[in-house]
């Protein structure tokens, strides 16, 4: 069994350090090696760092050993059309990495199967995310798992500062979190609710406490109201809604509010019909996943983060089919995101390329990604409350065609005009 | 910084002189009409190379006055169509006011009317950045119907409005500018750097219509280096903080700044602006790429991607299986 954990690991290490090596999203890695470069080449802090700041703490913790070889004389280059230094960009992805690792390891202590695990850590899509794309999703995703890990072990006051911690590097760990405090609401556990209403509002608090230096205007502008929907910026969204009805939203959808009151209902209601709290916690987490991503933006990053929950789900629930599921639909938002988001040579070279004209350059391909996205969500909450059944390789064939179909209509018949 | 609107209208075509337009002759059946509206039908012939034919009359219109052109056309579907200008200095010496890449040539007719208003002064900087435009006049402005190889029956251009305006500029001496404007200039002064740009911060203040609806650039002379997000006033504040990149260019602002620095430019998508304050610009460079892919034959792409797509996705697949499938028992016990 060791040394498979061990063959397994070091498969996921490789390839994430291979790809983090020469790939990585010009766009965001330059955000970030900006606001590190100007903390650390003129001791400015960063204030207008483009997302929460626990990100940019950690980020710069990393980067001072970078710091520390470039000063012992190490000498850096920069790949094609990339935007940041090689081993620069290796350096914003050691804390994503090792937040895989962890991931990995929470996962095969909580399950004791090396299957779920490796589910996990070799899936394409956080592999893509982490090793070849650089983003942070797994840093919200490591507090978010050990969360549900300490919630298990009946660790409640822990579970919850992991969710506020997981919420602080990307929001949605505040949706297990404020799931938590409803069930402490509804069981009249005053003392508790307070307890953790009074760890999120210190936590929040202390790790914004630099920006006060700045002046609140921008933080205000820049992060409450960017994140409670009311930015006056309006922003593009790749989910299904968004592409038909070409609406642009500022900031965060309304619909979002919609989708966040019935979950606390839908939650709420299973509470009182269920003896635990982790399983309607988890199942209502992850339909909040799937809802965030059906009805917000819908970042492609925000695909991975149901990947960890149905696999702790699926053990939980003995649904071996919805870890399998995970994987593939893993794998088939990799490649849509590759091939239709951002073009096969975009994160490889730095630069937009087309290689594969018929799957990546072709009309109605962002209203193609949509339904194809929404499709394979649907499914998988048909794993997720339909009776447990086995992975089976005609979902793989259902959802081709479902993309097929969808190129059909929308691309070559131009049935709307997407 | 001044506040920029529409001014009164100094030319247009009341579509009532069919000598005042000539088709360019080009071998291809097509007819012209006049009333109210220009109508011109084409008849395209099959044929294996794209064709096109255009049409054109004299103008008279002095760059001096900073004049804003503005038409409005109906295109079928299935061809493209374009517009451009042509002008002479103070020289008599004759330039083009147009270029290859600007969003006003080779536009999909959408069988639907379109309006689009046109800068003078900045097409014609745009083409000629070197050229001096004081005392430059248009003179001729030309409409041209395309259609690509193997395209093949009638097809109708509508044009059924097409005219120029002044553009008033209200200068304030401060950062802060009241009224009612469709647009905001605020020169930068000029700006030389070796370092690639990368974004732009613009902390402002902003009050309009209920309606308001806008977006900001960063150019350089006439040419767009940055653009932002289209914002619409909030309610929580009527403090903004927007963002420019130069990934986000697909416009062009409706005015310009002074040809020689750069300016940053509000410009109204719908609404007027009715107080504008500029708080804040923090404009990022990074550094310039080192050029260290020179040497990399562009074939040796294809074997990268693969080797990408090996990694990300034939490795964990492939480990994923076996782990499945080989110790499937194993893992069970």
């Amino acid at each position: 069994m060791k040394t498979k954990i061990l063959a397994t690991l070091l498969v996921g290490l490789i390839v994430r350090i291979e790809l983090a090596s020469f790939a990585g999203h010009p766009g965001d890695l330059a955000l970030f090696a900006y606001s590190a470069r100007l903390y650390y080449e003129s001791g400015r802090f960063d204030y207008l760092f483009p997302t929460l700041p626990l990100v940019y703490y950690l980020q710069l913790a990393f980067y001072s050993l970078y710091v520390l070889m470039r000063d012992l004389g190490f000498s850096d280059l920069v790949f094609l059309f990339h935007t940041n230094f090689m081993v620069e960009g290796l350096f914003f992805r050691i804390p994503l990495i090792l937040s895989d690792l962890g991931i990995f390891a929470l996962i095969l202590r909580f399950t004791g199967k090396l299957r779920y695990a490796a589910l996990y850590l070799l899936n394409p899509l956080i592999i893509y995310l982490t090793g070849a794309w650089g983003t942070y999703d797994s840093l919200m995703m490591l507090p978010l798992v050990y969360g549900f890990v300490l919630l298990a072990k009946n660790e409640r006051r822990l579970a919850s500062v992991s969710f506020i911690i997981a919420g602080l590097f990307k929001l949605f760990g505040f949706v297990p979190f404020g799931l938590l405090a409803i069930e402490n609401l509804v069981n009249r556990k005053w003392k508790e609710f307070g307890l953790q209403l009074g760890t999120a509002v210190g936590l929040t608090s202390l790790s914004f406490a630099p920006y006060l230096g700045a002046g609140l205007q921008d933080f205000y502008v820049g992060f409450v109201l960017r994140f409670l929907g009311l930015s006056g910026a309006s922003t593009r969204g790749y989910d299904v809604f968004a592409v038909f009805s070409g609406a642009r939203f500022a900031g965060s959808s309304p619909l979002i509010w919609l989708g966040v009151g019935t979950i606390a209902i839908l939650f709420v209601l299973h509470l009182r019909k269920s003896k635990s709290t982790i399983q309607p916690l988890l199942l209502w987490s992850l339909v909040g996943a799937v809802a965030l991503n059906a009805f917000s933006q819908s970042e492609p990053q925000w695909l991975s983060w149901v990947i960890p929950l149905s696999i702790l789900y699926a053990y939980m629930t003995k649904r071996t089919g919805l870890a399998y599921y995970s994987y593939f639909y893993g794998i088939a938002s990799a490649f849509l995101s590759i091939t239709i988001l951002q073009s096969t040579g975009y994160l490889v070279l730095g630069t937009p390329l087309v290689f594969f004209n018929a799957i990546e350059a072709f009309r109605g391909s962002v209203a193609v990604y949509a339904i194809t996205i929404s499709s394979m969500l649907l499914v998988l909450l048909g794993y997720v409350f339909v009776k447990p059944v086995r992975f089976k390789v005609e979902i793989v064939a259902l959802v081709c065609l479902v993309y097929l179909q969808a190129y059909f209509w929308l691309s070559i018949m131009r049935i709307l005009p997407v | 910084m001044e506040g920029v609107s529409v001014g009164p209208s100094i030319w247009n075509d009341r579509f009532n002189n069919i000598t005042q337009w000539t088709i360019l002759a080009s071998g291809i059946p097509a007819i012209l009409q006049v009333n109210n509206s220009l109508k011109l039908t084409v008849a395209f012939p099959s044929k294996s190379n794209p064709q096109a034919l255009s049409i054109y009359r004299s103008v008279n219109l002095s760059l001096d006055q900073d004049p804003l052109i503005t038409f409005g056309i109906t295109v079928s579907s299935g061809v493209s169509y374009g517009i451009r200008f042509f002008g002479t200095t103070t020289n008599n010496a004759s330039f083009a006011a147009w270029h290859e890449g600007s969003s006003l040539q080779h536009r999909p007719g959408l069988g639907t009317g379109q309006t689009t208003s046109v800068n003078l002064v900045a097409e014609s900087s745009l083409a000629n950045p070197k050229l001096s435009l004081t005392g430059a006049r248009i003179t001729r402005v030309l409409f041209y119907l395309e259609a690509p190889a193997l395209t093949s029956g009638n097809f109708v251009l509508v044009l059924y409005d097409l005219h120029a305006n002044s553009i008033l500029r209200t200068p304030a001496n401060s950062t802060e500018v009241s009224g009612n404007f469709t647009g905001l200039v605020a020169d930068m002064g000029p700006t030389s750097t070796s370092q690639n740009l990368f974004q732009v911060f613009v902390g402002l203040d902003i009050k309009g219509s209920p309606d308001l609806s806008y977006t900001l650039y960063l150019t350089q002379g006439a040419s767009v280096v940055a653009q932002a997000y289209t914002y619409a006033p909030k309610i929580a504040t009527t403090y903004e903080l927007a963002l420019l990149s130069p990934s986000l260019v697909n416009s062009a602002p409706l005015f310009t700044g002074k040809i020689s620095s750069s300016s940053l430019i509000v410009r109204s998508w719908a609404g007027e602006i009715s107080f504008f304050r500029l708080d804040s610009v923090e404009i990022r460079f990074l550094s310039a790429s080192p050029v260290s892919h020179a040497g990399l034959d562009p074939s040796n792409y294809t074997s990268l991607t693969f080797y990408y797509f090996v990694f990300l996705f034939v490795i964990p697949v492939a480990m994923v299986s076996l782990l499945v499938k080989v110790f499937k028992d194993e893992d069970e016990n």
